[in-house]
C-alpha cells in the first residue's frame, strides 16, 4: 500500500497531472488470455495517467468523484483509478486519458437520444499500431449533481471500461444499454479487472 | 518473350500497382477507432420522436467521410497545441416523403458527422471514427457505403440541424441517424436504441406516421 501511494505522488510531481490511474500488478495468480480487443491505449510510461481538463468547480467535484474508485480482482490484484489533487490543463502529451463534463445534452444532435457520457480516441499512434495514445472521456453536464451514485460510478467505470480497450459485453459495467448501472453491473468485474493488470 | 506480352506484363503491373500501392498508402496513416456514447433511450416512440424536429424518408445520392476540415480550439476543453484537425464527413440523402420539418420532397437533404481526427497539426497520420447509429452507412474501415453500395435501400432520417453544432458554416447541414425500410415498411434501428424495447428497436413506418400526426 505504502508502496504504491509513494508511486503515486512521485508520478504527480514527476508529470504535474492531478489525475493518476495506477493499475498495479499483483503477480499472484496467471493473468487471464487477453481479449483481442483489449489493449486500444498505449501507456508512455509504466503508469496510466488520468487527468482531468475540467474547467468548471462544480462539474470537476462531482464527476472527479467517481472517477475516483478502486477495485480487486480474485487474486487480490489492485486497480486504482486515483485521483491525487484538484488541477486544471496542466496534462500534457504523456497524458493517457483526459475527461471532462460536456453539455451533451438532453438529444444527442446524432442519436436523438440521452447521452450520459462519451469515449474517443484524440490521438492514436501511428499505424501499424492500432492502439491510442490519448482517450478522452466526457460525461453529460445536465447529470452532475442528478443522478444517484450508483450511476455516476457506472457512467465513470463504463466510459473508462472503453478507454482501456472493453467493447460492449454483458459484463460488468460495459452493457451497452440501459440500465448497466444497477448493482453489480456498475463496476468492473473480477476477470475485467484481470484483464487491465494483465495489459497494463 | 514477345513485344506485345512485354506490354501486356507492364500494363498488369501498372494496375496492380494502382490497385495496390495508392489505397495502402492511405490506409497505412489511418487508425479506426470506436467513437463510443453511452445512451439511455427514450421511454417511447413518441418521446425520441417529440426530440427529432425533421424526419424524412430518402435515399442515398452522394457520400464524402473527408468532406470538411476544421481546427481545434486549442484553449477548448480536451484539446492541446499540437492536436490536428477535426474531420467532418456528410452523407446526402434525396428525400422522398416529409413526414415533420420544412424540407420538401425531391430535396436534398445532408447528413454531417465528425469522421475523424488528424493526429498532430502535420497532419501525417488520423484516426477515423466508427459509430454504433451509423452501422448501416458506414464499413469497418471507417469510410462510407458508395450510393450504388446501397443498392437503392430506402431509410428513414431523424434529423436537426446542425445549427453550429459542428463548425462547419454551410447552409442547410443536419445532424442525425438514420433508419433502414425494407420493402414491408418496417424501420429497424441500429444501437443506441432510441426508445425502451424489448427486442431490436423496430417499428413500423405507419406507426412513426400516426406517432406524429401525418
Ligand atoms: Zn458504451
Amino acid at each position: 500500500m505504502r508502496q504504491w501511494r509513494a508511486k503515486v505522488m512521485h508520478l504527480s510531481k514527476f508529470l504535474a497531472v492531478s489525475v493518476a490511474v495506477l493499475v498495479t500488478v499483483a503477480g499472484l495468480g496467471p493473468a487471464p488470455a487477453m481479449a483481442h480487443e483489449f489493449n486500444l491505449i498505449r501507456m508512455d510510461d509504466a503508469f496510466m495517467d488520468f487527468a482531468s481538463d475540467e474547467s468548471i468547480d462544480d462539474h470537476h467535484l462531482f464527476w472527479n468523484h467517481f472517477v475516483h474508485f478502486q477495485n480487486y480482482d480474485q487474486y487480490g490484484a489492485r486497480t486504482d483509478l486515483t485521483v491525487s489533487e484538484k488541477c486544471r490543463r496542466c496534462w500534457n502529451d504523456h497524458t493517457d486519458i483526459v475527461w471532462y463534463a460536456w453539455d451533451l445534452g438532453v438529444a444527442d444532435p446524432d442519436t436523438g437520444v440521452t447521452t450520459t457520457g462519451m469515449e474517443r480516441c484524440r490521438k492514436s499512434y501511428p499505424p501499424p499500431n492500432q492502439v491510442c495514445d490519448r482517450a478522452e472521456v466526457l460525461f453529460n453536464e445536465r447529470f452532475t449533481r442528478d443522478i444517484s451514485g450508483e450511476a455516476g460510478f457506472a457512467i465513470a467505470c463504463h466510459e473508462i471500461g472503453h478507454a482501456v480497450g472493453f467493447w460492449h459485453s454483458d459484463e460488468g459495467c460495459m452493457w451497452a444499454d440501459f440500465p448497466y448501472w444497477i448493482p453489480p453491473s456498475n463496476v468492473l468485474t473480477d476477470d475485467m479487472i484481470s484483464h487491465i493488470n494483465g495489459a497494463y | 518473350m514477345g513485344a506485345d506480352m512485354r506490354k501486356w506484363i507492364a500494363v498488369a503491373a501498372a494496375l496492380l500497382l494502382a490497385g495496390c500501392a495508392s489505397p495502402t498508402s492511405e490506409t497505412s496513416s489511418v487508425v479506426v477507432a470506436p467513437y463510443n456514447a453511452s445512451t439511455i433511450p427514450f421511454k417511447t416512440l413518441q418521446e425520441f420522436l417529440a426530440h427529432r424536429p425533421v424526419i424524412a424518408t430518402g435515399r442515398v445520392v452522394a457520400v464524402n467521410d473527408r468532406a470538411y476540415e476544421v481546427p481545434v480550439d486549442p484553449n477548448a476543453e480536451g484539446n492541446t497545441e499540437t492536436d490536428g484537425p477535426e474531420i467532418f464527413g456528410t452523407v446526402s440523402f434525396k428525400v422522398e416523403s416529409v413526414l415533420k420539418g420544412d424540407l420538401v420532397p425531391g430535396a436534398t437533404m445532408t447528413i454531417i458527422y465528425m469522421s475523424g481526427k488528424w493526429n498532430t497539426l502535420e497532419k501525417e497520420s488520423r484516426i477515423a471514427y466508427t459509430y454504433e447509429h451509423m452501422a448501416n452507412l458506414q464499413k469497418n474501415d471507417g469510410t462510407l457505403k458508395t450510393p450504388a453500395e446501397f443498392n437503392g435501400a430506402t431509410f428513414a432520417i431523424f434529423a436537426q440541424p446542425n445549427e453550429g453544432s459542428i463548425p462547419v458554416k454551410e447552409n442547410n447541414l443536419y445532424r442525425g441517424r438514420v433508419a433502414p425500410i425494407d420493402a414491408g415498411g418496417q424501420v429497424t434501428f441500429p444501437r443506441p436504441a432510441p426508445f425502451e424495447s424489448s427486442a431490436t428497436a423496430a417499428v413500423k413506418l405507419d406507426d412513426i406516421k400516426a406517432a406524429i400526426g401525418r
